[in-house]
């Protein structure tokens, strides 16, 4: 199968600690207990560094800043004109249908021009 | 693999094509109402799950996602049930997780700002995955529910009926020109690049890449990845590539242009050819004026159509010849039958239904059949699928895995190459088309 899935839980289960061996009942000693508290203290702080990261990230596209200078001319332009720059197919552009019919237009006016 | 009958149920190749023509059939039935989706919002977050009308905010749509979430949820755990690949309670508390991860990412992607910029969904649904995946780990329970070969075969199903092949005369014979001459000779020259000059391994991360850098980016990287069965990471590679790219050029190209003071229809019909998604090729066309906007757009456009003769040729030279066992002889049409990803002919299949039996039983009314079936349900709920599938893609990877792929750096070069290979091939053929051989076509 391919889009491989990963083998078997490895991600969940080497992530979170949990092996078979240690889910067991009755096999927790109290090292073993300790060591998995404080991985899960370590992936804890992991996580909100990360999460922090993705929001500081996210934070800088959604406050509107613009690179300054000639960089940020076209997200200026996007901006005053209201462009939406983010779609990945055609049918996605909301005004598609609306830049067709002008080249169709477009078309037409040339072909009766003399 | 062998198919038999009982393939029509136990393999997900199929189920992808189930899924997607139950719904095709559902819009065209108009038995399934308009399917909610994540809105825009400026500065109030919960903008984004109002309904908006006339300016003024009438309700939410609360419960309209809440039963989408288990309209999805069961639809595709009864896909589960037959294939056996998760318990369904299993699966289906997985996929309220990655459903309500997927209207995060959704939220930021529709966040006004961050959509001037052209940082689409797929983007923000990966690194919430990643985010989670790389540090706290996916929890078993999550990932029972990121089935993302499932929601991205789904997706392409649904996104054939936006393959309308009407849509290809749009702009005559210069449009189809740069689109479906440059295309091909681009993928193909950036393949041989990849794989005997640059001698890269992965044979399967260079197609990607050739396929998102000549035909339309992310979607085009998608199809190629499904088509040749590639690896999650190779897809997550081709796709943050593509992403990176193409702001940069939809900042840049029409700076250059209007600097080298350049026809900005001959502009337009470049930026249209060579930047990767149709939302940056708006912007960037707009940049030159509202003609160059209409041409480059329509060129894109024209591109886009690619995408499924792609898709279908990709699947058929990987079971036909790469996959082929060194030395052994030529697979037969049946052993090509057997290997073929299915859900690629149910891709095809649904664009051939749009093109030729809907938008002729509409009259020829194209934007008929858009507004009443495409926009408000196999759009909406193909852009579903996709983020769902990206969701489930960052949940599964982790960042060694990713580093482990770039072959010292293969890929990027691979990408630059290519593109630039592009920009000149594009920029020659749209100079013949627009200006030389139909200089008065527009």
């Amino acid at each position: 199968m391919r889009f491989e899935s990963i083998e078997s839980n490895t991600v969940g289960q080497a992530a979170c600690g949990l092996t078979a061996k240690s889910q067991a009942p009755g096999r927790l000693t109290y090292e073993s207990k300790k060591s998995m508290d404080n991985g899960a203290i370590r992936r804890c702080f992991r996580f909100m560094i990360g999460l922090a990261c993705l929001t500081l990230f996210a934070g800088f596209f959604m406050s509107g800043i613009t690179p300054p200078g000639a960089c940020g001319e076209v997200l200026r332009h996007n901006q005053a004109n209201n462009i939406d720059a983010s779609p990945l197919f055609y049918s996605e552009v909301e005004h598609m249908s609306a830049l067709e019919e002008a080249v169709r237009q477009m078309r037409t006016g040339a072909r009766q021009s003399p | 693999m062998k198919t038999d009958f009982s393939s029509l149920w136990k393999h997900e190749d199929y189920w992808a094509i189930w899924f997607g023509f139950i719904i095709i059939a559902g819009a065209l039935l108009a038995w399934i109402p308009k399917i909610p989706k994540v809105g825009k919002w400026t500065d109030r977050p919960l903008d984004a799950f109002m309904t908006v009308t006339d300016g003024i905010a009438t309700g939410n749509i609360i419960l309209p996602l809440l039963a989408l979430m288990i309209g999805l949820a069961v639809l595709t755990a009864i896909g589960i049930a037959f294939m056996k690949t998760e318990k369904v309670g299993t699966y289906l508390l997985g996929f309220l997780g990655v459903f309500v991860l997927s209207c995060l990412a959704y939220w930021i992607a529709n966040q006004e700002n961050v959509k001037y910029w052209g940082l689409s969904y797929a983007m923000w649904a990966l690194l919430v995955g990643l985010l989670i995946s790389n540090t706290i780990g996916t929890p078993r329970w999550l990932l029972s529910g990121a089935k993302t070969e499932m929601f991205i075969k789904t997706g392409l199903v649904l996104l054939g009926a936006e393959v309308l092949f009407k849509k290809i005369l749009s702009l005559g014979p210069p449009g189809l020109m740069v689109a479906w001459i440059v295309t091909p000779v681009v993928v193909i020259f950036m393949y041989i690049f990849g794989t005997r000059w640059l001698k890269m391994k992965n044979k399967k991360l260079c197609i990607i890449i050739a396929s998102a850098t000549s035909v339309c980016g992310v979607s085009a990287a998608i199809a190629a990845a499904a088509a040749c069965r590639a690896k999650k990471e190779d897809l997550t590679l081709g796709v943050g590539m593509t992403l990176i790219f193409t702001v940069l050029m939809m900042f840049f190209m029409p700076l250059g242009i209007k600097f080298i003071d350049m026809n900005p229809i001959l502009g337009a019909a470049w930026m249209g050819g060579t930047i990767d998604s149709t939302g940056a090729v708006v912007a960037a066309g707009s940049m030159l004026g509202p003609e160059a906007e209409q041409v480059a757009a329509v060129v894109k456009m024209i591109q886009n159509v690619l995408i499924g003769l792609l898709a279908f040729a990709i699947a058929l030279y990987w079971v036909a010849s790469v996959n082929r066992t060194p030395g052994g002889p030529r697979p037969n049409a049946m052993e090509i039958w057997y290997r073929f990803p299915k859900f690629v002919l149910g891709f095809v299949a649904a664009s051939l239904l749009f093109s030729f039996i809907v938008v002729p039983a509409a009259g020829g009314d194209v934007s008929a059949v858009e507004g009443s079936y495409i926009n408000p349900i196999t759009r909406t709920l193909r852009g579903w699928f996709f983020c769902l599938a990206f969701t489930s893609i960052g949940l599964e990877s982790n960042f060694k895995d990713l580093v482990g792929r770039m072959e010292g750096g293969k890929p990027m070069i691979l990408y630059v190459i290519g593109q630039s290979f592009n920009l000149i091939l594009t920029l020659t053929v749209a100079f013949v088309a627009f200006m030389v051989l139909f200089a008065d076509a527009i």
